[in-house]
């Protein structure tokens, strides 16, 4: 009887624990759903009548939440997506299931339209490499498109600000393409500083430029008189940078730096003046993907 | 069995909500004290770019943001384009009042701008004192704006009077990026020049020294009176695109031209508020040779 008792109070126990652990489960998987619904509900209609079948996305930015709903229903709506390695990874819950094709290289493009033959030894073989690369890469698009595959293009940030994807707009250009607009890790940057980029008291025009163009300091010399809010984009050398600014500007000109805009937990920003911004940085090592912003309107205050 | 297992979800919703109510309490506290500890990248202050054009151009961190404030200022247009994610929220509409044109606002008396300027005022100090008393109550708030808040955006006063509040901007699609994907074309490949020039009436003679690629926010200006202007400082051969709409999937068009001819092509035709003009050569750049 006791032998009873002993059992059935253990298999209370055990139908209790059982009971614990469904509970349980239920509110894990309700509080799951919960947290996966953030996976924003994509809506948005067709509304050519004729499906353009190639699209150039532009990514945007930093995290994956700054694509728009636009590029992930575009994503959503395509068979084969061509992205780089990181892309992929950014994007790797929209990406299951699609077909994918690796576009990693910037020298893709940087020898697009270029005859090898104008090139000398490493340069010249390089070229020939990435253009087989390339070529395989357009013919694997081509056939996909031939199969009535539809294919998105991943680009990063804007496309069309120093977008490395800008000749597959060319190349395919009979298919007729849709690009989707992206944000620039300028808008991101501008964000970051939380300061409006068209407010300052000299000028209210934002010029953007990039660190190894060789009208860089031509453009310097132009906006030092004018005092225009300038942006560059991943300058190489940042003391040269530094160096060919003083030139022209005073020491106390406001400059900011911003890394990594867009990555809610790597975003970095450096301020300080032309005099001072180079101590302040320390350690460049860390500085990656970065933009250098030179005016006044980094101090400016309407108040 | 069944009865236990009800036991079971009395005690567990119970101890659910206790566990609710102390995270909350805690987080406000986090939230109104001092959000300079809080967790990066959260506030009780946002910024929100909704991007441009049609509403699918709305970024997943913005509507996430939206999401998660209790109140959200803008304008009634804003509302209705995003009412789905506005359900529930507090509403406070951020428009103030009338607004005229340059050239509207040059016809008003004197007596009649002092008015204008005064009730402006008086409504700008009611909508802060308003948001002020939604922040004391620990709700979060978003002020949502179109387009890049940063350029040319009349919402950035926001972050000046709310500077206590260590405010966040989330970045959105500007109507130039809408623009450039309307155009598809690279816009840092001019045949001369690598750099871009976002500028506006005012500025339009400083910035074209050394003739960059250049990007006018028009907001309203006298299109003729802009292009005769701009033949006084680029050759004439020079490329002009015009795009309209930027980012709305139905209305998006676009003209091309010289400046020579552009006015041709305009002709009498009115253009909408909402249009952009590039001008440089990037427009007729190619990266392949003609074969």
């Amino acid at each position: 009887m006791i032998e009873d008792l002993i059992k059935g109070v253990l298999v209370m126990k055990i139908k209790r624990l059982m009971c614990f652990f469904m509970v349980t489960l239920t509110f894990l998987v309700i509080s799951l759903e919960y947290g996966c619904s953030a996976r924003t509900p994509i809506q948005g209609k067709a509304i050519s009548i004729e499906k353009p079948e190639f699209y150039l996305v532009g990514m945007g930015p930093g995290d994956a939440d700054l694509i728009t709903l636009r590029g992930l229903k575009t994503i959503e709506d395509a068979d084969l997506i061509v992205c780089s390695k990181r892309a992929q990874d950014k994007f790797a819950s929209y990406l299951e299931g699609k077909e994918l094709l690796d576009s990693s290289s910037y020298k893709l493009s940087r020898y697009y339209g270029k005859d090898c033959r104008e090139f000398k030894g490493k340069e010249r073989k390089e070229c020939e490499s990435f253009t087989n690369k390339r070529n395989t890469l357009i013919g694997k698009i081509r056939k996909a498109i031939g199969e009535g595959k539809t294919v998105a293009v991943l680009g990063g940030g804007d496309p069309f600000i120093y977008g490395p994807s800008v000749w597959f707009l060319e190349e395919f250009a009979d298919l007729n393409p849709v690009a989707v607009p992206g944000l620039s890790s300028f808008n991101a940057a501008n964000a970051a500083l939380a300061k409006s980029v068209t407010s300052s008291k000299p000028t209210k025009s934002v010029i953007l430029t990039i660190g190894y163009s060789p009208e860089s300091h031509k453009i310097i010399e132009d906006l030092a008189v004018h005092k225009a809010t300038m942006v560059i984009y991943m300058p190489k050398d940042l003391k040269d940078l530094m160096a060919k600014l003083s030139a022209h500007y005073p020491p106390e000109t406001p400059i900011a730096i911003v890394s990594y805009a867009g990555y809610k937990e790597k975003e970095r920003i450096i301020k300080g003046t032309l005099e001072t911004i180079l101590d302040k940085i320390g350690d460049e090592k860390e500085l990656r993907l970065y933009l250098v912003y030179v005016g006044d309107f980094l101090t400016y205050r309407r108040k | 069995m069944l009865n236990i297992c009800k036991k079971e979800i009395r005690i567990q919703t119970n101890l659910l909500a206790i566990m609710i109510f102390f995270l909350t309490t805690f987080f406000l506290q986090f939230g109104t004290t001092n959000n300079a500890y809080g967790k990066k990248g959260e506030s009780v202050f946002y910024l929100v770019s909704v991007g441009v054009g049609d509403a699918d151009l709305i970024t997943v961190r913005a509507i996430d943001t939206i999401k998660k404030s209790d109140v959200i200022v803008c304008r009634e247009k804003t509302k209705e384009k995003f009412a789905e994610y506005l359900k529930g929220k507090e509403f406070l509409d951020s428009s103030m009042g009338r607004r005229y044109s340059k050239k509207n606002r040059s016809k008003l008396t004197d007596k009649e701008k002092k008015a204008w300027s005064e009730k402006r005022r008086k409504r700008r100090a009611e909508l802060v004192s308003a948001i002020r008393s939604q922040i004391a109550k620990g709700k979060t708030v978003s002020v949502l704006d179109s387009g890049d808040p940063l350029i040319y955006g009349p919402k950035a006063w926001y972050l000046e009077e709310f500077k206590d509040l260590n405010p966040i901007v989330v970045p959105g699609v500007s109507c130039f990026n809408a623009a450039n994907a309307a155009l598809r074309k690279s816009i840092t490949s001019g045949k001369e020049t690598r750099s871009v020039v976002l500028t506006s009436r005012r500025d339009i003679e400083k910035m074209s020294g050394h003739h960059p690629t250049m990007v006018i926010f028009t907001m309203g200006t006298e299109f003729k009176d802009l292009i005769t202007r701009l033949t006084k400082l680029y050759p004439s051969q020079t490329p002009i695109g015009i795009v309209l709409y930027a980012g709305y999937k139905e209305k998006e068009s676009v003209i091309r031209g010289t400046l020579k001819n552009i006015m041709n092509k305009v002709g009498d035709e009115k253009l909408p508020f909402e249009h952009l003009i590039y001008v440089g050569d990037f427009l007729e750049q190619k990266m392949k040779r003609d074969r």
